[in-house]
């Protein structure tokens, strides 16, 4: 009965949408102008034991999307977001007399101001888009610009489709206070760039079941270090100091599934990645979409996280390494993570309310391998998002 | 088209409204008067002339869809959505309440079963001298949806097409309310029995109305099982929501002709939502919760 349900439904549908009048309505776009506003608070949860002692991250967040039809078959969508963001983040890591890890932060508070605007341009043909979208952002000792292209393509028998995608960036990063008397170690200008290439495959399985599997490249070369960030080692303290070039490779397996009867659905993540920095990573997300009614949504989710460690990263060195590679970044450290979160939208007209929580907590202990030494530098957070939807 | 139909569109610009409306209105007749059985000059009427002749008539694109999404719909029914039984109609008269010699009947089954037609894009052949063609299970339908991707393309996204009850929706009324969709009671036509909040997506609704007569205390509906040729005793209606009216109304079609307990295992193996009149006038509602 299971296989067979849907199955039937796939059959019409697949014929129905064979007709060009049928197909013409099935896929409209969206010829409606949208704005969109949210408003989210980043807090990072405090580390007591750290020196000294000293908030982390806040960060307030304020992002504006507005799409709007163009030309003939096109649509442009233009993303503006603004950042502040105050706190001390993690400096270097000293072993204490009992070789236990002491998390010293940056001694300042940071205020610092982040824009960042983005264009995308998407064509639509019967069966393919194709997108052009560039976008840059700048705050007082960074800057990016990237640009990219990419195409959705229906596979005959209209079951599956292929995206294809390739994007560039160059950023540019001028540390605060770089080559100064008091962190002459500390770069003054430093530029890298990076490229990165995508493919994707979604397969219809049938009416409710869809499944997505895509693999993403990217190669990233420069100045890849951290410059507020620093390492002890062997009694000294020295910059953060990475390789020049690092390779990434993700893949990810989305299934989507919808619970006719229950009028929700299920959506299951599996996202691997593997780095030339030694870093392996597992990513589970588990979600569930719920219904009540026609205006109230829900969307509990959990997600499940763990990296293995980048070779040249140690809590501290007590040895020179030979490659002269050395960071304490708790982001290259081994851990695991566990988000939970409650996404709540409410229409009511054109208009959507859009409310989200999540909640993430970064352990040694979620993590999938043995880790040795935790980083005490390693984060949790909560963010809050509050937002709405305009059809205008 | 012999029912009353309704399109309305919302739209900021009254002039783009109004013109968006007319271009929808003539693309459902245009499609009434391609595949219309009651009018010579039609792509049907075309096709239905040609039976007997082995050769057969070439098919333009539309009409050839058409016929392949009828292929799927007559396979995936198991045969009870059948575009060849309306030739029943030539011995059943609903009008009169006459019930036909059970020989009369008989005599037509051979002409009926759209496996007997030869059907091979773009040409398609009905072998036999008696057969006939029938859009009216999908014609309808068919216009509503097609009508429909005439507003959504022109940016309409506050409307309704509804030909007769087969109602296809372009989004909600202006302020977001849904459409109250009303379903006819087969007791009593004009009043209904249950009225469904929709904003987008499509109904279809088959049912025995008016149509049916008692005879000799026997209920004989119009619906007539295209393998026998004798009227159902199913759900006295059903109504199916879908994504294309199209689709909805084969679904409804299809579970009205095979009965209650195959109907119901039907509509439950689409997996879309339903509710069904019994002929007591009991309503039974599908698991899928939106109806």
């Amino acid at each position: 009965m299971a296989a067979e349900r849907g199955r039937r439904l796939a059959a019409l549908t697949a014929a129905a949408l064979a007709l060009p009048a049928v197909q013409a309505s099935a896929q409209f776009r969206d010829e409606a102008q949208q704005l969109s506003v949210r408003y989210s608070s980043y807090g990072e949860g405090d580390l007591p034991a750290a020196q000294p002692e000293q908030s982390r991250f806040d960060i307030d967040i304020w992002q504006l999307r507005y799409g709007t039809p163009i030309l003939e078959r096109s649509r442009l969508t233009i993303d503006g977001q603004y950042e502040t963001l105050s706190g001390a983040s993690p400096w270097f890591i000293e072993p204490d007399e009992n070789g236990d890890p002491v998390q010293i932060m940056s001694g300042a508070t940071i205020d610092e101001a982040r824009g960042s605007l983005g264009l995308d341009l998407r064509s639509y043909g019967e069966g393919r888009e194709y997108a052009v979208s560039l976008g840059g952002s700048v705050e007082d000792d960074y800057s990016s610009i990237n640009l990219g292209i990419d195409g959705h393509f229906e596979l005959p028998g209209k079951q599956s489709s292929l995206s294809l995608g390739i994007g560039s960036s160059r950023d540019q990063i001028e540390p605060t206070d770089g080559g100064s008397t008091r962190y002459p170690q500390r770069p003054v200008s430093e530029d890298k760039s990076s490229y990165d290439a995508v493919l994707g495959f979604t397969y219809i399985l049938n009416p409710v079941t869809v499944v997505q599997t895509g693999l993403s490249l990217s190669r990233s070369s420069g100045y890849l270090s951290d410059p507020y960030k620093l390492a002890y080692v062997a009694g000294e303290i020295r910059p953060d100091a990475r390789p020049d070039a690092r390779n990434e490779l993700a893949w990810t397996t989305r299934l989507r599934y919808r619970i006719t009867a229950w009028a929700g659905s299920l959506h299951l993540d599996y996202r691997y990645f593997d780095d030339s920095w030694g870093i392996r990573s597992h990513t589970v997300d588990f979600a569930l979409h719920k219904d009540f009614g026609t205006r109230l949504s829900l969307a509990p989710h959990l997600r499940w996280y763990s990296q293995s460690q980048a070779k040249f990263y140690q809590p501290y060195f007590l040895d020179e390494r030979d490659d002269g590679y050395y960071s304490s970044d708790y982001r290259l450290s081994p851990y695991g993570a566990v988000t939970v979160g409650l996404d709540l939208s409410w229409r009511f007209g054109e208009q959507a309310l859009r409310l989200s929580l999540e909640h993430y907590e970064a352990s040694a202990d979620t993590a999938a391998g043995d880790v040795q030494v935790e980083n005490p530098g390693l984060v949790d957070f909560t963010m809050m998002t509050l937002g709405f939807d305009f059809r205008l | 088209m012999a029912c009353p139909c309704r399109i309305q569109v919302f739209h900021a610009d009254a002039a783009h409204a109004r013109q968006v409306c007319e271009r929808m209105r003539d693309e459902v007749l245009r499609i009434e008067a391609k595949y219309s059985r009651y009018r010579d000059d039609s792509a049907l009427s075309r096709i239905n002339r040609s039976a007997g002749d082995e050769r057969g008539v070439v098919v333009d694109d539309e009409t050839a869809a058409l016929l392949d999404y009828a292929a799927a719909a007559w396979r995936e029914s198991d045969g009870k959505f059948d575009p060849t039984a309306g030739i029943l109609r030539r011995v059943w008269n609903f009008r009169d309440r006459i019930v036909p010699a059970a020989e009369a009947v008989s005599a037509l089954l051979p002409n009926i079963g759209w496996q007997r037609l030869h059907w091979q894009r773009p040409r398609l052949s009905l072998p036999l001298p008696g057969m006939e063609l029938d859009f009216g299970g999908f014609g309808k339908e068919y216009a509503a949806d097609s009508a429909a991707g005439i507003g959504l393309q022109a940016g309409i996204v506050s409307g309704i097409v509804d030909l007769g009850g087969d109602v296809r929706l372009l989004g909600p009324q202006p302020g977001g309310r849904p459409w109250r969709i009303g379903i006819r009671d087969p007791a009593q036509a004009t009043r209904a029995i249950a009225s469904l909040a929709l904003e987008r997506g499509a109904i279809a609704t088959s049912g025995d109305y008016e149509r049916s007569f008692e005879f000799r205390g026997q209920r004989y509906s119009h619906l007539l099982d295209p393998h026998d040729g004798w009227p159902v005793q199913g759900y006295a209606s059903v109504s199916v929501l879908a994504g294309q009216c199209l689709i909805a109304g084969t679904a409804t079609t299809t579970a009205v002709l095979k009965g209650i307990e195959d109907g119901r295992k039907w509509l439950e193996s689409l997996g879309l939502p339903w509710l069904a009149v019994h002929p007591d006038g009991r309503i039974e509602r599908g698991q899928a919760p939106v109806i």
